[in-house]
C-alpha cells in the first residue's frame, strides 16, 4: 500500500536530519543578526525622521538648484566585446564611487574581515562598511553611507525602541562642522553598543555613519564612532563590484551592484523582469536541473513558471523572475551567453 | 503540553532533532531543511512570550516552519538555490530494492507541489488527523482531503508510467 511506502520512505530519509547542534548555533546567530538588523533599521529610520522632520535640528534639506555633487558613473566600453550580440550589449564598465572616505579606522577593522558596498544607483544610495570579528569586546564594524536627499522612510519615529535594547541615549553633536543627530542604544543581550550619526553637508549631501562594538557595557557613549565620523574625507573611494555582467540585454539599467552581485532591470528602478547576477560561491544545484556548460565548468539551469536560476557553482549564479521583455533571449542558449559574459576575478573563470 | 516555564533555549533543545527531521521531509534537502528551520525559529524567538503560553506551542512552531517553507517555494525558490542531497549509505538491512524503491518514491514527491507534499508528511510522517492538517496548512479539512488524494493519485500514476508497478505502488 501506498500509505505504508511512503511511511517507510520517510522513516528512512530521517538519516538526511542535520546535526542539531549545528543548527541551533546558526539559530543562535540569526536572533542577534535579526536583533542587530532591526536596531539599525530602526535607527536609521529615526534619524532620517528627524531629518525629515527637522525636530529641533538645523539641518539642510535638500533642494531643488541644490543637489550635492555625487561623483557619477564613468562608463567605457568593454575591453573584448565591442558591439551588440543577438540582442545583447556590451554592459558599460561602471565605476561606482562614494563620495566620502574614512580617514582614520579603529584597528579591529584596519585589516577588515568583510568588506561590503553596495550602491543603489536609483536612489543615488551608496555604503561602505568594514567589518571584523573581535574575540571578546571591540569594534565590530563601520560603515558610511550616503544619499542625495532624505530617504522617503519616516514616521515610525514614535515606535520607540525594540524590547532588548537596554540603554539608550540621543544627542546632537558637531560633525565636519555640521550638526549631527547622534543616537546611541546598548543592548546586553545582543551584546553591542551601536552609534548612528547622520548628517547633511554643505553639498546637501546626507551622510549616515554607524559603528557597532561588541560590549556587554551600558554605557551610551561614543567615542570611536564618533572619530570615525568626524574623520571621513570629502575623498571619493571606488566601491568594489565583485562580479559583474559583460553583456546586458538592449535597453536595461544598471540599478544596484555591490558585494552581492549586480541587478540590471528594464527600467531606471527595481522593476517586473530585473536580471541578477550573482557570485556563485555557497550555491549549490538546484534539484531537477538541466546539466549545461558555461566556460568549460558544469553548471545547472533551473527553470519554473516564475523564471529561472543558472548556477555555476564556485562561479555565477546569474537569475531572473517574471517580467522578462519578450525581446531578451531566455533560451538555454541565451541564458549561458549572458553568464559567460560575466566578469569575476576568480582563477579558472 | 503547556510550555509556560519553558525558555526558548530549552525548548530548542528538546524540539529542535524533530523538527529538522520534519523540515527534512518537507523540503527533501537536509541543507534547504537547516535553512527553513533557522529561518522559523529566528522568527518563533521574536514571538517567544506568546507562543509559549499557547495552548500548543509546538502546533505553533510546526505552523511556522510549514509557512516558511510553503512561502519559499511560493515567492522564493529561485532566488536561492536546493541543494542536492546527499544520501548516507543505506541502513544495515536494508535491501537494494527496498532501498531503490524509496529513493524513486523520494525523487516523485519532489515533483508534488509544496502543499501536496506538506499534507503528505503531516499525515503519513507527523501522523496528525486530518483536522490537525488543516489547522497547520490553514485550510479546510476538505481541502486537506483533496491534496492528500490528488498527491496520492500523482505518485501511483508516476509509478505506473516508471514501471509498471511490477513491486511498485498499488
Amino acid at each position: 500500500m501506498i500509505d505504508t511506502e511512503l511511511r517507510r520512505t520517510f522513516d528512512a530519509h530521517e538519516r538526511l536530519t542535520p546535526d542539531a547542534a549545528a543548527v541551533a548555533a546558526r539559530i543562535a546567530v540569526g536572533i542577534v543578526r535579526r536583533r542587530r538588523r532591526v536596531l539599525v533599521a530602526r535607527l536609521s529610520a529615526v534619524v532620517v525622521a528627524v531629518l525629515i522632520l527637522g525636530a529641533g535640528i538645523p539641518v539642510v534639506l535638500w533642494q531643488a538648484g541644490t543637489r550635492p555633487i555625487l561623483p557619477e558613473a564613468t562608463t567605457s566600453p568593454a575591453p573584448s566585446i565591442t558591439g551588440p550580440v543577438d540582442g545583447l550589449v556590451p554592459a558599460p564598465p561602471v565605476e561606482i564611487v562614494i563620495p566620502l572616505s574614512p580617514g582614520w579606522l579603529p584597528d579591529e577593522v584596519r585589516t577588515p574581515t568583510y568588506t561590503y558596498t553596495n550602491a543603489n544607483l536609483a536612489e543615488g544610495l551608496r555604503t561602505l562598511t568594514y567589518e571584523a570579528q573581535p574575540a571578546v569586546s571591540g569594534v565590530e564594524s563601520v560603515s558610511v553611507s550616503t544619499r542625495p536627499q532624505a530617504s522617503p522612510i519616516a514616521g515610525d519615529s514614535d515606535e520607540g525602541f525594540p524590547s532588548w535594547v537596554s540603554t539608550h541615549d540621543e544627542r546632537v553633536i558637531e560633525v565636519r562642522g555640521q550638526q549631527a543627530h547622534e543616537t546611541v542604544t546598548t543592548s546586553i543581550s545582543v551584546g553591542e553598543r551601536t552609534c548612528s550619526m547622520t548628517w547633511t553637508e554643505p553639498s546637501g549631501l546626507i551622510v549616515l555613519a554607524i559603528v557597532t562594538e561588541r560590549t556587554t557595557s551600558t554605557e551610551t557613549t561614543c567615542e570611536i564612532g564618533e572619530r570615525f565620523a568626524r574623520e571621513l574625507r570629502a575623498e571619493p573611494v571606488e566601491l568594489a563590484r565583485t562580479v559583474s555582467l559583460g553583456l546586458v540585454p538592449q535597453g536595461y539599467h544598471l540599478v544596484q551592484t555591490g558585494t552581492n552581485g549586480d541587478l540590471w532591470c528594464p527600467t531606471f528602478g527595481q522593476s517586473p523582469g530585473c536580471i541578477e547576477i550573482q557570485d556563485g560561491q555557497n550555491y549549490y544545484a538546484a534539484e531537477n536541473s538541466t546539466p549545461i556548460t558555461v566556460r568549460g565548468h558544469q553548471g545547472y539551469l533551473s527553470r519554473s513558471p516564475d523564471g529561472a536560476v543558472l548556477l555555476v557553482p564556485g562561479f555565477v549564479r546569474l537569475s531572473y523572475g517574471l517580467g522578462v521583455p519578450a525581446s531578451v533571449d531566455t533560451s538555454d542558449a541565451g541564458l549561458v551567453r549572458l553568464a559567460e559574459s560575466a566578469l569575476l576575478d576568480r582563477a579558472g573563470w | 503540553v503547556h510550555l509556560d516555564i519553558v525558555t526558548f533555549d530549552e525548548y530548542v533543545a528538546a524540539r529542535l532533532p524533530a523538527l529538522l527531521r520534519y523540515a527534512v521531509m518537507l523540503t527533501g534537502d537536509p541543507h534547504l531543511a537547516e535553512d527553513v528551520v533557522q529561518d522559523a525559529m529566528v522568527r518563533v524567538h521574536g514571538h517567544w512570550d506568546r507562543i509559549q503560553r499557547a495552548e500548543a506551542p509546538d502546533a505553533y512552531v510546526r505552523r511556522m516552519v510549514t509557512n516558511t517553507y510553503l512561502g519559499w517555494r511560493r515567492s522564493g525558490w529561485f532566488r536561492r538555490s536546493v541543494a542536492m542531497a546527499q544520501v548516507p549509505d543505506a541502513v544495515v538491512g536494508d535491501s537494494a530494492d527496498a532501498r531503490a524503491a524509496r529513493d524513486e518514491l523520494w525523487s516523485r514527491l519532489a515533483q508534488l507541489s509544496s502543499r501536496q507534499r506538506a499534507a503528505l508528511v503531516l499525515r503519513y510522517y507527523e501522523d496528525l488527523p486530518d483536522a490537525e492538517i488543516a489547522e497547520v496548512m490553514g485550510c479546510a479539512v476538505g481541502t486537506v482531503r483533496s491534496l492528500i488524494s490528488r498527491a496520492l493519485s500523482a505518485l501511483r500514476a508516476d509509478s505506473r508510467l516508471s514501471h509498471a508497478t511490477s513491486g511498485g505502488l498499488k
